[in-house]
């Protein structure tokens, strides 16, 4: 049987549910040594300031039981360098390009959505729920007014498909997705990293030179399955789901969890032909219960 | 492509307590390997420990690779105790190894530790090659790989902080000391951050510009992830993050900007 993997998330149409997440897979370059990037449906790029930065200075990374915490502080080369060097590169592949981007104030975002409406992507990323950097990120998304303000500035700025992505840091999420759609996003990711904190009980120091960071990775599964099943049940909007997704029944299960298509993310850094074989599995799955396409797949749970 | 894959493994040796020296199969699709680079390696079956562990060859030949690793938790722990004729998943070889010019006449390697195991594949490598090598080499207690040290150096230095049979001190004082005494055509080592951190004094003080192969926490392995940073200089006045696993892990000791312990 031939299956219809085609996902349409609400304006932007994937060739199959499975793609990259931001910060894990910089603009794609270091992985096409390893795999055929046009497996990909689309890339979500590492998150783009409007200005170059230098990323959080020291120890960036505490690995943790079945996960890992990362405190990278959105060391990119800046959206002008992304437009310049890495579109272009990433153009050579039959995926779709989503731009993640975050900013300092609420002007910034819309000037850096702006700078991107005009640009070669396919979809803006909103990220609203960086927990890596001083002012901005968190306290964006998790502030419901914050969040009602920021989205409809930024929708207002860009006529671009508009992902919006969801931190989990949250009291109650689907308040949260509600003022999304409301505010006119086509689609919602979820879930950024939870975070965390280790501690290095020999030094009585943080292992992170920040403190803390955003734990992601198979640890934070159960939490993205259950949250996504929530915002299911209350937007009508499709859900980019992703949180420790290992294997193509990982991607099944958030799938039926209520996700559209699915991002893979920690996942890469363990095995960097995951987003192959997260294809197959997904696949076979439809083979195996008799699916007709993956969007009958998404939210059918018993 | 680059190779990810399986490897067979044809020996492990235990070299004391918590150190092993792991022989596999070369894949026959990994045509140059450079001394000082490293292949990230899966150390599980069941998930846990979840990220691959990066570890440098210290002996690279036509059919082998060998790694050499000390126990520091549960993915050393499996990878060291992983059966002779079973598979490990690698990828590699990653990174920016040592700089090998090809008229080096004599040199100077530094190893510190388990530090000590690229150095000793660059020795070995050296020495092949008839560059007449010395070598400081610098232990908490007992030492590794001691006779092939002795073997392959025109002069070799062996230390230990706390084991009375060996020289006492550090790597840094009998570095300042053969600085002192010769002139070396490149310098290697490798080591803890701290030991790198004082030989990059002793090294700025003479205006000498070191090799050093720096070690960290990956995940990646490949550059995509960026938690691996080295804080570098850029230009006079700024300063950068590169990527350990993908601009170094080897740099230049005049780059580097240590943190301060």
């Amino acid at each position: 049987m031939k299956h219809n993997l085609k996902v349409d998330l609400n304006g932007l149409e994937l060739k199959n549910p499975i793609t990259v997440a931001s910060g894990t897979y910089g603009f794609g370059r270091e992985y096409a040594e390893y795999m055929d990037l046009n497996i990909l449906s689309a890339i979500s790029v590492k998150g783009l300031t409007l200005e170059p930065r230098k990323g959080n200075e020291g120890k960036r990374i505490a690995e943790t039981p079945m996960g890992m915490i990362n405190s990278v502080g959105l060391q990119n080369p800046g959206v002008y360098e992304f437009i310049r060097q890495e579109i272009p590169f990433l153009r050579q592949y039959d995926l779709k390009i989503i731009a993640n981007i975050n900013g300092n104030t609420i002007d910034e975002y819309c000037e850096i959505a702006r700078i991107l409406d005009q640009a070669d992507v396919d979809s803006i990323e909103l990220n609203i729920s960086c927990p890596n950097v001083k002012n901005g990120g968190l306290a964006f998304g998790t502030n419901p007014k914050v969040v009602k303000e920021v989205v409809s500035k930024v929708r207002k700025a860009t006529s671009k498909h508009l992902i919006v992505k969801l931190s989990p840091n949250v009291t109650d999420i689907k308040e949260i997705a509600r003022i999304v759609e409301e505010q006119g996003a086509n689609c919602i990711s979820m879930i950024n990293t939870v975070t965390g904190m280790a501690i290095d009980i020999h030094s009585r120091r943080p292992v992170l030179k920040r403190g803390s960071g955003g734990l992601s990775g198979p640890a934070i599964k159960p939490i993205a399955i259950k949250l996504i099943h929530d915002v299911y049940q209350t937007v009508k909007i499709p859900i980019l789901g992703m949180g420790g997704i290992m294997s193509g029944g990982d991607a099944v299960e958030f799938m039926l969890a209520g996700a559209s298509a699915i991002a893979i993310g920690t996942g890469n850094f363990v095995n960097p032909t995951l987003p192959k074989m997260a294809l197959e599995g997904v696949t076979q799955y439809l083979e195996d219960y008799a699916y007709e396409s993956t969007q009958h797949l998404v939210g059918d749970l018993r | 492509m680059k190779f990810s894959g399986r490897v067979k493994i044809i020996e492990t040796i235990q070299l004391q307590d918590d150190i092993f020296k792991i022989t596999v199969e070369r894949p026959v699709e990994v045509e140059t390997i450079i001394p000082g680079q490293f292949f990230n390696i899966l150390a599980t079956t069941s998930g846990l420990p979840l990220l691959r562990r990066p570890i440098s060859v210290s002996q690279i030949t036509d059919e082998t690779l060998e790694f050499t690793i000390k126990v520091l938790g549960k993915g050393t722990e499996w990878l060291a105790h992983k059966a002779v004729g079973s598979y490990l998943e690698i990828m590699g070889p990653l990174g920016n190894g040592f700089e090998i010019d090809g008229n080096l006449k004599k040199v100077l390697l530094l190893g510190g530790g388990i530090g000590v195991a690229p150095i000793k594949g660059l020795l070995e490598y050296l020495s092949q090659n008839d560059v007449e090598c010395d070598s400081v080499i610098g232990f908490r207690d007992l030492p590794i790989f001691s006779e092939e040290f002795i073997r392959n150096s025109m002069h070799n230095e062996i230390i230990s902080e706390k084991n009375s049979a060996y020289k006492q001190g550090y790597v840094t004082g009998y570095f300042e000391q053969l600085v002192k005494e010769s002139s070396y055509d490149a310098i290697f080592a490798c080591g803890p951050e701290a030991m790198l951190r004082s030989i990059t004094k002793v090294a700025d003080k003479f205006g000498l510009k070191l090799q050093l192969l720096m070690e960290e926490k990956m995940a990646c392995g490949i550059g995509a992830c960026l938690v691996c940073t080295c804080k570098v200089k850029d230009g006079d006045f700024d300063y950068k993050h590169v990527r350990k696993c993908k601009e170094g892990p080897m740099f230049y000791s005049n780059e580097v900007i240590f943190d301060e312990a």
